[in-house]
């Protein structure tokens, strides 16, 4: 990799994606980049980041089978990507509610849907070459297989999550905080489930589809993380965080031309670097 | 017309509540405004079971319940025994405090009724504190905080005074009791036989399977057996 950087260095290519070419690319990087960390933040405050991971192999698992099916023959191809996106808000409408009827942050439900679905995928593909490059292609994260209709998808998904973040501030806070006092005081706990179930199997489905699990659930948790360490109330997370994966997503995605680098892949190393650089940061600032 | 005041905020009539097998039967009671009631009994005893029958978090298993505030839940505060304030991202106390606000609020009725919660708390000065670093005693506090920026009728508590210290138990009973003179009906779920003694207008005691209503007095009695 070192060499590709020397040799990309030399050879001065732009910083910047060529338009007609990455444009979309871009923009669903940016759009999800900053819908993802929105959606994490409830994750995290719940304690279930790990259900990201979950709903996204349990996405790619139900591509696989469309896929296996030969479903990708019908309706433009598009029937894998509903299979996923059916897959991704019952997983996460499930999952959700299970922790609200238990209290409890089942991680061990998250991991059996994380290996079971991951592997699964692998397994009902294993004899489809087309098949296991899609799977693949789903688990390593690539941005660069982004359309037109990526982009609309990524952009509804973000006005959606601005939305409910912006109208429903404190009851999010109440479901996500609490949920057992939430329901006490009258929230329709179980509504409320299956509304951010429907809102995060969509957005992570799609995002998983598009841009593949890593870039998927690094945008979601890394710059909540990142954005802990600058805020000091919950809604300054809610603030930084958007504006962390964005960037990241755009530093990912101007490293990924300048050195001919996977884009979503420099994009979580980005978020992944800046988290501990910003604690030191916060750290030494508490210190002085 | 009938008084307002005069219909019970919470109660039940011959209850009967547990998790698949019954824990404890025959409960009867009703809580008024401005009454102080203590459901007191041992660990395991079906106290909390209770509590959440009467919330409607479960179903009775018989009787009937009488719906909270008459089915209007805004109208409760309720602060739980078990509580995450621990929270893995910084969270300042008002927006905790403002979590048991409904939606719909206009942003500057919304700030009134946090700082008027905080004030009646005593925690104004720690409004922009993050929950983290709060101690035992200002996060239960904080934990009241966020009932009453509900401004309730009926304010449900599940062990409130569990791992406070002597002084931080004294001034939220203070607290509570403040609350109580302004009119505020209080239903308490404690295994503190001492501060139920001191505090309370009504007692329930759970034991062996059954609910009974006692005079604050007969306490004493029941701290001594404790005690031997």
């Amino acid at each position: 990799m070192i060499g590709t950087v020397v040799r990309a260095a030399g050879d001065d290519p732009s910083w910047w994606p060529a338009w007609d070419l990455w444009g979309d690319a871009f923009l669903v990087a940016l759009l999800f980049g900053a819908s993802l960390p929105l959606l994490g933040v409830v994750l995290v405050l719940r304690q279930q980041m790990f259900v990201a991971a979950a709903v996204g192999q349990a996405t790619a698992f139900a591509i696989a089978v469309a896929l296996q099916c030969g479903l990708h023959a019908h309706a433009g191809g598009t029937v894998p990507l509903v299979a996923g996106l059916a897959a991704a808000v019952a997983t996460s409408i499930l999952v959700l509610r299970a922790m609200s009827a238990r209290a409890s942050t089942i991680e061990a439900r998250n991991a059996w849907l994380f290996l079971a679905g991951g592997s699964g995928a692998m397994v009902v593909v294993a004899s489809s070459p087309h098949g296991m490059q899609e799977v693949q292609r789903l688990m390593l994260s690539s941005l660069v297989y982004a359309g037109p209709g990526d982009v609309l998808g990524a952009g509804l998904g973000l006005g959606v999550v601005v939305l409910l973040a912006w109208t429903l501030p404190r009851r999010l806070a109440a479901w996500a905080i609490d949920p057992g006092t939430a329901a006490a005081h009258g929230i329709d706990v179980r509504a409320m489930d299956v509304m951010i179930g429907t809102c995060l199997g969509l957005v992570v489905g799609h995002a998983m589809a598009a841009t593949g699990l890593a870039f998927t659930f690094g945008s979601m948790v890394l710059p909540v993380l990142c954005a802990r360490e600058l805020a000091g109330s919950l809604r300054g997370v809610c603030l930084w965080a958007p504006a962390i994966g964005a960037s990241s997503a755009l530093a990912g995605m101007m490293l990924g031309n300048r050195f001919d680098l996977p884009p979503g892949q420099a994009a979580v190393c980005v978020a992944a670097a800046a988290g501990p650089v910003l604690r030191c940061l916060r750290l030494r600032r508490s210190v002085q | 017309m009938a008084d307002p005041l005069a219909v019970p905020l919470i109660g039940a009539h011959d209850l009967a509540v547990g998790r698949g097998r019954c824990l404890v039967r025959g409960v009867t009671f009703a809580v008024a405004a401005g009454d102080s009631w203590f459901v007191v009994g041992r660990n395991g005893s079906g106290k909390s079971t209770l509590l959440a029958t009467l919330l409607g978090m479960l179903p009775p298993l018989a009787g009937a319940v009488l719906a909270p505030c008459g089915g209007d839940r805004a109208a409760l505060g309720y602060v739980a025994q078990e509580q995450r304030l621990k929270l893995p991202l910084p969270c300042t106390v008002a927006e905790f405090v403002g979590s048991g606000l409904p939606d719909g609020l206009v942003r500057g009725e919304a700030r009134r009724r946090i700082e008027a919660a905080l004030a009646t708390i005593g925690i104004a000065p720690l409004a922009h504190q993050d929950l983290r670093a709060l101690s035992s005693g200002e996060a239960r506090r904080t934990l009241v905080a966020r009932a009453m920026v509900r401004r309730p009728r009926l304010l449900v508590l599940d062990e409130p005074t569990a791992n406070l210290d002597p002084a931080a138990t004294a001034r939220l009973a203070s607290d509570l009791d403040r609350l109580r003179a302004e009119g505020v009906a209080l239903l308490h779920v404690s295994h503190d036989l001492g501060l139920a003694r001191r505090h309370a207008s009504h007692v329930l005691f759970v034991a062996n399977g059954s609910a009974q209503v006692l005079a604050p007095e007969r306490l004493a009695t029941l701290d001594a057996m404790e005690g031997a």
